[in-house]
């Protein structure tokens, strides 16, 4: 039986392109970022609220804990705080990374997860 | 043949896909385990790329030994052994823990290497301008009376240690010891000794900014973001670290504005107000974070030459401590230790 056949040689050439495709495909597909960026709000340490950031402009949401009003729409900030430094609303808006939002006097942290970040911390 | 030809071609094409991951979704943001809590007046987060029930239980014991820490070494809880000390140490030897005891004496010799530039002493100031407190701790800047009255309640010379019955004792009344320059740093190395005890081997730790490294990040280092101090969401610089802690001491980060001043969180023992060195972020690189939290705010009142030439001793001397630093004035000018390159954002 004659191995090296015209039709033989085509086959094996088809298969070694398909894996090909498959393998660069692979690599292709694995650096999309699939991101799905949710606020965390945790209050004196314990997670209160987990909520997804909205992909439409117009969905958002309130949260108020008589301390600091968030708001969480596209992006995710504290709106007012009876703090007196104001440091959390004047951090603004965050939709990613590793910059939390913080309010030490009202033990208020927001965090944003589900979204790759080009670092591991910020030491601030 | 046509057929079999076809065939084949899905069937690869569907394997190498599916053992890809691509088919089961697994391209997503890779699983980690993550924990965050207060602590020591602020948050604390640790994360892992291990997902184990071994690595979710050695973040039990290392929560536990941060609750343990706090309730030693926080001025401000009431239940504290430090809080116990600062009510009643003036003219009485009063007996600690081990542990308390070796952060005292640990905070001495750093606050006299420093020449009082790092101070564990301020108590009486920082309770005095209540910054990053609640609303009701906090009057706008005090009135200079009450400031020379906090200066003359400070200074570690006024402090007292005895090794032999582990006793402290405070030489002015209102003398209050504040911690709050160490004991995160501490409670870094220490969290991170009970995970690496528990089988981590890679982890982040962030204690209100300070932070701290296991091991590395899928064989590379873990990349740092120091903060821009005068932009304080983005970062200015990268380091990449293996292991090491991070740790920036900076104006922007607990401040009061009074009548349109910004007074910041960290304060010049000499004169009882913010440190007003020309530094607005110190960031020290060392392996442990208790050196480096020291550190950062020794050298962000030092002011440059100062810390530049105080870096310079301590790195000829015998013990040979490995530390990096970045120093940014108010200019934006950046000030590094030798040999140190971090990667600058423009």
């Amino acid at each position: 039986m004659k191995l090296l056949t015209k039709q033989n040689i085509v086959f094996f050439c088809i298969i070694a392109f398909v894996f090909a495709v498959s393998v660069v495909s692979w690599f292709m597909i694995r650096n999309i970022k699939i991101e799905n960026p949710v606020a965390e709000i945790y209050k004196n340490g314990e997670l209160t609220h987990r909520i997804e950031l909205a992909s439409d402009k117009s969905d958002s949401t309130i949260i108020d804990d008589n301390s600091n009003v968030i708001f969480v729409g596209h992006k995710v900030g504290v709106i007012h705080a009876d703090c007196p430094d104001k440091i959390c609303v004047n951090t603004g808006f965050i939709d990613s990374g590793v910059f939390p939002i913080i309010c030490l006097p009202n033990r208020l942290e927001i965090r944003i997860v589900g979204v790759k970040s080009e670092l591991d911390a910020v030491a601030r | 043949m046509r057929l079999k030809i076809v065939i084949l071609t899905v069937i690869l094409f569907l394997g190498g896909l599916s053992g890809c991951g691509i088919l089961n979704g697994s391209n997503e943001t890779p699983a980690s385990l993550s924990r965050t809590n207060f602590a020591l007046g602020t948050f604390v987060t640790v994360s892992t790329p291990d997902t184990s029930a071994m690595a979710a239980a050695a973040f039990d014991r290392a929560f536990e030994r941060l609750s343990e820490i706090e309730m030693i070494a926080s001025a401000k809880n009431a239940d504290s052994e430090l809080f116990y000390v600062n009510q009643n140490a003036f003219k009485n030897d009063i007996a600690v823990s081990e542990e308390l005891f070796f952060l005292l004496e640990t905070g001495l010799y750093y606050s006299s290497l420093t020449n009082g530039a790092f101070d564990i002493t301020l108590g009486s100031v920082v309770e005095l301008w209540g910054i990053g407190t609640n609303a009701e701790f906090v009057r706008g800047k005090p009135d200079e009376p009450e400031i020379s009255a906090a200066i003359e309640n400070s200074g570690y010379e006024h402090l007292v240690l005895n090794e032999n019955d582990r006793s402290v004792r405070f030489l002015r009344e209102g003398l209050r010891i504040d911690l709050g320059a160490l004991a995160k740093g501490y409670a870094a190395d220490e969290m991170k000794r009970i995970l690496v005890e528990n089988g981590v081997t890679s982890a982040i730790l962030d204690l209100g900014g300070d932070i701290h490294t296991i091991g590395n990040k899928n064989g590379a280092g873990w990349r740092i973001g120091i903060t821009d101090p005068r932009s304080p969401g983005e970062s200015c610089m990268v380091v990449r670290v293996f292991d090491k802690a991070v740790v920036t001491s900076g104006d922007y980060e607990r401040f009061l504005i009074h009548e349109g001043v910004r007074y910041h969180h960290i304060f010049d023992a000499r004169t009882g107000m913010p440190a007003d060195s020309g530094i607005i972020s110190a960031t020290a690189i060392a392996e442990s974070a208790m050196l480096a939290d020291t550190l950062s705010t020794a050298l962000f009142v030092m002011g440059a030459e100062r810390a530049i030439e105080f870096m310079r001793i301590i790195e000829i001397a015998p013990t040979r401590l490995e530390i990096d630093y970045v120093l940014i004035d108010s200019d934006m000018n950046f000030y590094y230790s030798e040999g140190f390159y971090p990667e600058l954002i423009e």
